[in-house]
């Protein structure tokens, strides 16, 4: 009897459970909570769901969720690039130590994240009083879940450009300084374009990240419907609240943007194997 | 003097990568930093660009001291041992690159790159992103790229190095006539003799750091002054007591010295006009180098290299023959001597 065989050698049959395990898992883990997600989030009809995406303090929470997002990720793209352009072009000692160090965010709990910027700023706080003097909110307010947000999407973009920076090397740039081109022209019209597909790789992982954040800025935010609120935890109250439905339809949204990140993702990582 | 190196010192942590360097370069001149990897020669050539610091010593380019003028101001092109083409730019861009950081006008530029591709010969090529092009290509690219400022130094580091053996020499002539054509002085770095030998005027040895001796190529050759340089420089034998052979009983014992395989003669004992200033000597291998044979022999318990033409009697592995040293290469204090076989000339010659 001849035996089937596929190209890495293992029988056929390993090949199908294999597959089938795979398949299983993901329809388990993934594809059944996203469906139930929508029939939940459907359950009280097309009107329901209208109102409750529509609904004020849902809207209240989108419009922070985003700010906080587009703040952080513009803080950390421009953090990630500075971070990734000194450890690849430069030489000097530490360099592994910073390399752990922006990788902290990766291993901490994002409740202690969160936690560390309550006892920095909080009424406990290290600079609680200076903070008061000048009026100036940063727990339970905007600028905590900014922070809390920016700690704990820090990671992306510098590890995405990291890697690639360091296999470019800095002949270009020399080759360039030796033309007599300056830092910023060297930047500009050198490292940038030769690093967007991974850079814009990292903002997207990066702005995924921050969009669904809920640990850290939990800790930062009170929970103050309409003011601190985003829309992770919007989720969580409107389900605490026996609101189902309402807290389904909200979190559909976040499904729908997590998707576009995705194809986004896709449709860059695609680019960035093309130009290569 | 066009370019003057004043006793430059570098070191990276605890490694010494120039020692006291020190050389001057006539204008127009073709010059090859010569070494093994590791010698310290692209350490020169990059301070000579400014893309590193020297942290002693001067450099001095037109009689002006460049230490710390910027890569940019110095006037210098660099091609970098990879290229480093942009490859995010086309041909025409990356030529242009230069001229636009120094803000040349629109028209100008267009005319100066136009002018380079066609004389790289790169026509039509313009367009094209470096990832299309063939090493060959892109060097000519790079050079063209080096060259658009109108640099008065040109730099090359390893130019040939990632090049397949059979378009280098090709392109080492290529490279050899433009330069001369252009008239602009360059240093090269190179860690292959043959090809220092083949392109460059003058030629800087350098090891550990260290210039071990600059001279024409003929020179180099011909006149090593340290062992090191008799050593890297064409093939040789090191011998470390020469007096013990025939005809140079004169010398000390312990003398070092260096043969090269031009120098001696192996065949059989019949095949020599005077045999007394001959040495005997065991064939130990064989070897067919193209146009003729390579020989080692085991002499006295020293290990010869020499070549045999084709056109005698092969000889075989383990044969007894007959060497002849015409000369050897001696160093002492003051440098190389080349000393000749004394018995050479036949001490009783018959007048007819």
């Amino acid at each position: 009897m001849k035996k089937h065989k596929s190209h890495g050698g293992e029988p056929k049959g390993i090949k199908i459970i294999l597959i089938g395990i795979s398949v299983l898992f993901l329809v388990t883990m993934l594809i059944l909570p996203l469906a139930l997600i929508i029939t939940q989030a459907l359950g009280k009809g097309v009107r329901a769901y209208i109102e409750a995406i529509t609904d004020h303090y849902t809207l209240k929470a989108l419009q922070l969720t985003l700010l906080a997002t587009i703040t952080a990720v513009a803080a950390n793209t421009l953090f990630g690039i500075t971070a990734a352009w000194c450890i690849t072009k430069f030489k000097f000692k530490g360099k592994q130590f910073l390399i752990t160090l922006i990788d902290l965010p990766f291993s901490i709990s994002p409740v202690i994240a969160g936690l560390i910027f309550v006892l920095i700023f909080g009424r406990n706080g290290l600079f609680y009083g200076l903070l008061e003097q000048f009026d100036v909110k940063i727990v339970f307010a905007l600028p905590g879940i900014i922070l809390a947000t920016i700690f704990v999407t820090f990671p992306f973009v510098a590890r995405e450009l990291i890697p690639l920076m360091e296999a470019q090397g800095t002949d270009e740039e020399a080759a360039a300084a030796s033309m007599g081109a300056g830092g910023f022209t060297i930047f500009w019209r050198i490292t940038l374009p030769n690093i967007k597909w991974g850079l814009l790789y990292g903002i997207i992982l990066c702005t995924a990240r921050a969009m669904g954040e809920f640990g850290a800025v939990s800790v930062v935010s009170g929970h103050i419907r309409g003011k601190t609120n985003t829309l992770p935890l919007h989720i969580e109250i409107l389900y605490s609240e026996y609101q189902f439905s309402a807290a389904f339809a909200v979190s559909s949204c976040l499904v729908m943007i997590a998707v576009i990140i995705l194809i986004l993702r896709n449709l860059v990582e695609w680019k960035a194997k093309k130009s290569r | 003097m066009y370019i003057e190196v004043n006793n430059l010192n570098k070191t990276f942590g605890k490694f010494k990568a120039s020692k006291e360097v020190s050389f001057t370069i006539e204008k127009g001149n073709l010059v090859a930093l010569l070494g093994p990897s590791g010698s310290g020669k692209t350490t020169i050539l990059r301070m000579l660009a400014g893309l590193e610091a020297p942290d002693s010593g001067d450099i001095f380019i037109d009689g002006k001291r460049v230490n710390k003028i910027a890569p940019g101001e110095r006037g210098i092109g660099f091609v970098f041992q990879n290229y480093a083409l942009f490859r995010h730019m086309t041909v025409y861009e990356n030529i242009a690159f230069g001229l636009q950081v120094k803000k040349a006008n629109k028209a100008k530029i267009r005319q100066r790159v136009e002018e380079l591709i066609e004389l790289v010969g790169l026509k039509g090529l313009d367009k094209r992103y470096p990832h299309q092009l063939s090493g060959g290509q892109k060097q000519r690219v790079a050079f063209a790229r080096a060259l658009a400022p109108g640099p008065s130094v040109l730099l090359l580091d390893e130019p040939f190095a990632a090049i397949d053996a059979k378009i280098r020499k090709e392109l080492r002539t290529w490279l050899k006539n433009m330069i001369h054509k252009l008239g602009v002085t360059s240093i090269f770095v190179t860690h292959d003799q043959e090809e220092a030998i083949d392109v460059a005027d003058e030629i800087i040895v350098t090891n550990l750091g260290a210039v071990e001796q600059k001279g024409t190529p003929v020179e180099i050759y011909k006149k090593p002054s340290t062992p090191f340089v008799a050593h890297f420089i064409g093939e040789s034998s090191i011998i470390e007591n020469a007096g013990i052979f025939k005809g140079f009983k004169d010398l000390h014992e312990d003398k070092k010295s260096i043969i090269r395989p031009e120098f001696i003669e192996i065949g059989r004992i019949e095949e020599f006009v005077n045999p007394l200033a001959t040495d005997r000597g065991i064939i130990k291998n064989v070897s067919f180098h193209g146009s003729s044979w390579e020989i080692s022999v085991d002499m006295k318990g020293c290990l010869l290299t020499g070549y045999r033409s084709l056109e005698k009697a092969p000889l075989k592995v383990g044969e007894e023959i007959a060497v002849l040293i015409h000369r050897l290469y001696v160093f002492d204090e003051q440098g190389t001597k080349i000393v000749e076989n004394k018995l050479k000339v036949d001490p009783m010659p018959v007048y007819i």
